[in-house]
């Protein structure tokens, strides 16, 4: 079944465009029967929080304290017209002050901006009965940096630049869907090492994210034994992306035309480069995950706990991550010809442990790392690491870029879930309009509903679990 | 078997940093560009390197005169790889630290510079490092438009590598525990509000930190509007935790340091 996943309003000839997921797939349509965004509204299909974060502008303050709570929470909109509009506008999701319905048992509680750890700032609204969380809203923005406009006034070359700070944790990723936008406006072609080696570099972020998270949760629940080896050793991912790049984010790396390898290291070291981290993975970290996944009383820390069900996540078109937690298979890697033999995570045979819970959130990080470990390793082989390791090779990428007007888009999956880039390119290949949709834009709305009825101190928990962007929506 | 190994921890080596050997070159990092041996007859003067570089970072007045702010730097590559004569290259030089920003631009001419005299040291940079020579310090980081590669780092530094609280440098939940902000991004137009608030709790003396070359120069954005004038620099897009660490540990005395002559002493090696 397609299900809407990305909005793209053009600016020029005000022309909506979605993106459907299907079958491990996300193509971009016309859309011919809607002309406003109160249709789109009142089409349930796509999903709230990707309608305003494309369409929403800003509305003022919002004010429900007045709406009783089962209204504030429906899913109907048709029943409440004044929740997510006003006159027609859809409301953005940035926060410009909010009243929510808080009844006279409960107390609201706001988070942010700025949170207690080292994290990105946002706006988080509870409504909490006691110890346990009616609801929670979310609202962010702060970290709007008009990225978008930056690169309508940019050359490609800065146009790469700033993909890569759209999400820093997604650098890799988001280079390499640019990239394929403009690869395809210039018709470049590049040879299967290089995309293959692309391919290998997205992994080794996801890895590196993976490990990290890894230590997060074990943090959140007091499990220290894997804290210490996850915060450590995540560097050992970061190392590999170091060695490969000469950046530990993998910025400035992928650029059309090619990969910017770091020449620093021999083409043989770089093959071999890899097995550092298989090596730090398989000593230290995965001895320690295994004895956390036998440890029963972490087992039941975490089962039950933020638990998201496989319906919502059909209903409301969770992505990614997010979507496999709770037994969905959602991957376009499945399809994509840059990832040859890729095998998908087995969620059926495993559905005890992929069942929507802070406990499928920590199996499937693991999970994910040995599936990514193992593709890798494959595929180091097939790549000609003489030719990558070139000058020739890294020289293509200097040269100008010609582009064909148009409008292009690309996805990948990324360690969260599939990103989406659309671009308007036109003449003199500058970029005109533009249209970034991360992951978090959908999977926001999980973790709203994901900790309705949880406990509050748990919250920390189920927010590591999900490690959403906040920049990457804001952009 | 689980004790004796447990035992056996006591005698193996630790991993952790050690920063009296630290090294400012990292050898895979790109780190800063800097000018090679030949740069000495004069560039070229194509400008290639100051058109692409894309937080105009770099300047060439003429053939032999290049002006370089490597506060503003995001070590991405871009200049070494345009150059069409190869004279410039990625260093792995990383340390680009400094109390004062005028100390992280470099103007070389034919490939060499005269490191200035040592600035002073402002009469807040005296007091906080007074307090915190001992004890160290403690910091509320807000994130103020910085893309999370930034956060990603300083939670880094916490780890059993680099290990931040060895030094009593340690991150608290709100700032009115604290004794310095540190800040990564280029300060969008909804967090200079929150920053300042951050900021004006702390009891004095404080300090604020711009961490990452966003939080110094706004890297690829525009600078929005910082508290004051941040009272250490820290460069790079992120910064390494040992970086972050290391500026930490000059501001607080602990580590003697300048990166004009740290700079000075590789191009003459």
């Amino acid at each position: 079944m397609s299900k809407p996943t990305g909005l793209f309003l053009t600016k020029a000839d005000h022309t909506f465009y979605h993106f459907l997921l299907d079958d491990h797939k996300i193509r971009m349509e016309k859309v011919t029967d809607k002309k406003s965004p109160i249709d789109f509204l009142m089409d349930e299909k796509y999903p709230i929080w990707m309608l305003r974060h494309s369409l929403g502008s800003d509305m003022g303050a919002e004010d429900y304290s007045l709406l009783a709570e089962e209204d504030y929470l429906t899913d109907k909109r048709s029943k409440v017209l004044g929740l997510h509009q006003r006159s027609g506008h859809l409301r953005d999701l940035f926060f410009h002050g909010i009243k929510v319905p808080c009844g006279d048992e409960s107390y609201s509680h706001a988070v942010g901006p700025i949170h207690a750890g080292i994290i990105e700032p946002g706006h988080f609204r509870f409504v909490v009965e006691g110890e346990k969380i009616r609801h929670l809203t979310i609202r962010l923005g702060f970290q709007k940096r008009h990225i978008l406009e930056n690169m309508y006034h940019s050359n490609l070359n800065k146009v790469m630049h700033l993909s890569e700070t759209i999400s820093g944790d997604s650098s890799v990723s988001y280079a390499l869907a640019f990239t394929k936008i403009i690869e395809s406006a210039a018709g470049i072609n590049v040879s299967e090492s290089v995309s293959l080696f692309r391919s290998l570099l997205v992994e080794a972020e996801r890895i590196a994210i993976h490990i990290g998270d890894l230590g997060g949760l074990s943090e959140d629940i007091g499990y220290y034994p894997l804290f210490g080896v996850c915060v450590t050793d995540r560097g050992a991912a970061l190392a590999l992306m170091e060695n490969w790049t000469g950046n530990r984010f993998g910025k400035g790396a992928v650029r059309p035309g090619g990969v910017r390898v770091n020449r620093k290291i021999s083409a043989n070291d770089a093959k071999k480069a890899l097995f550092a981290l298989k090596k730090t993975f398989k000593k230290n970290v995965e001895p320690q995950i295994k004895r956390a996944l036998i440890d029963s009383t972490i087992k039941e820390r975490l089962q039950g706990c933020g638990t998201l069900k496989s319906e919502d996540v059909i209903k409301h078109g969770f992505v990614g991550m997010t979507a496999r937690c709770a037994g969905v298979m959602r991957d376009i890697r499945i399809n994509d010809p840059n990832y040859p033999d890729w095998k998908p995570l087995a969620l059926i045979d495993d559905s005890n442990n992929f069942s929507g819970d802070a406990w499928a959130r920590f199996y499937i990080r693991y999970s994910e790392i040995l599936q990514s470990l193992e593709w890798m390793e494959k595929t180091i082989e097939k790549i000609d690491w003489e030719s990558l390791w070139s000058k020739e090779q890294v020289e293509v990428t200097t040269k100008q870029t010609e582009c064909k007007p148009g409008i292009y888009y690309s996805t990948v999956e990324a360690w969260r879930g599939p990103i989406i880039v659309a671009l308007c390119i036109g003449p003199n290949s500058k970029i005109t309009d533009a249209y970034v949709r991360d992951p978090s834009v959908l999977n926001w709305h999980a973790l709203e509903m994901a900790v309705r009825g949880e406990l509050i101190g748990d919250f920390p928990l189920n927010n590591k679990s999900f490690n959403l962007s906040y920049v990457g929506f804001d952009l | 078997m689980k004790h004796l190994l447990e035992l056996m921890n006591f005698f193996s080596k630790s991993q952790v940093m050690d920063w009296e050997k630290a090294s400012p070159i990292h050898p895979k990092n790109r780190g800063i560009p800097i000018p090679t041996k030949n740069m000495s007859e004069g560039c070229g003067g194509c400008n290639l390197c100051e058109t692409s570089c894309p937080v105009s970072a770099i300047q060439v007045e003429t053939n032999e005169k290049i002006s370089f702010d490597y506060g503003a730097c995001i070590q991405c590559g871009e200049c070494v790889l345009q150059c069409p004569e190869e004279k410039l290259v990625n260093s792995g030089f990383l340390y680009v630290f400094a109390k004062h920003r005028d100390s992280l631009k470099i103007c070389y001419t034919k490939g060499n510079f005269q490191p200035e005299a040592k600035r002073p040291d402002t009469k807040n940079h005296i007091r906080f490092e007074k307090m915190t020579a001992v004890n160290g310090f403690l910091y509320r980081e807000v994130a103020a438009a910085g893309n999370n590669s930034g956060e990603c780092e300083l939670n880094a530094s916490f780890n059993s590598v680099f290990d931040s609280e060895r030094e009593g440098v340690r991150n608290v939940a709100s700032p009115k525990h604290a004794d310095a902000v540190v800040y990564t991004g280029p300060i969008s137009e909804r967090m200079a509000g929150p920053l300042a608030d951050a900021f004006e709790v702390i009891a004095e003396p404080k300090a604020l930190i711009a961490c990452g070359s966003e939080a110094v120069s706004g890297g690829l954005f525009a600078l929005g509007t910082r508290p004051k004038e941040p009272d250490l620099f820290i460069g790079g897009d992120p910064p390494r935790p040992d970086v972050s660490i290391q500026a930490f540990r000059y501001l607080m005395g602990r580590f003697s340091f300048s990166f004009q002559e740290a700079l000075h002493k590789i191009l003459q090696s």
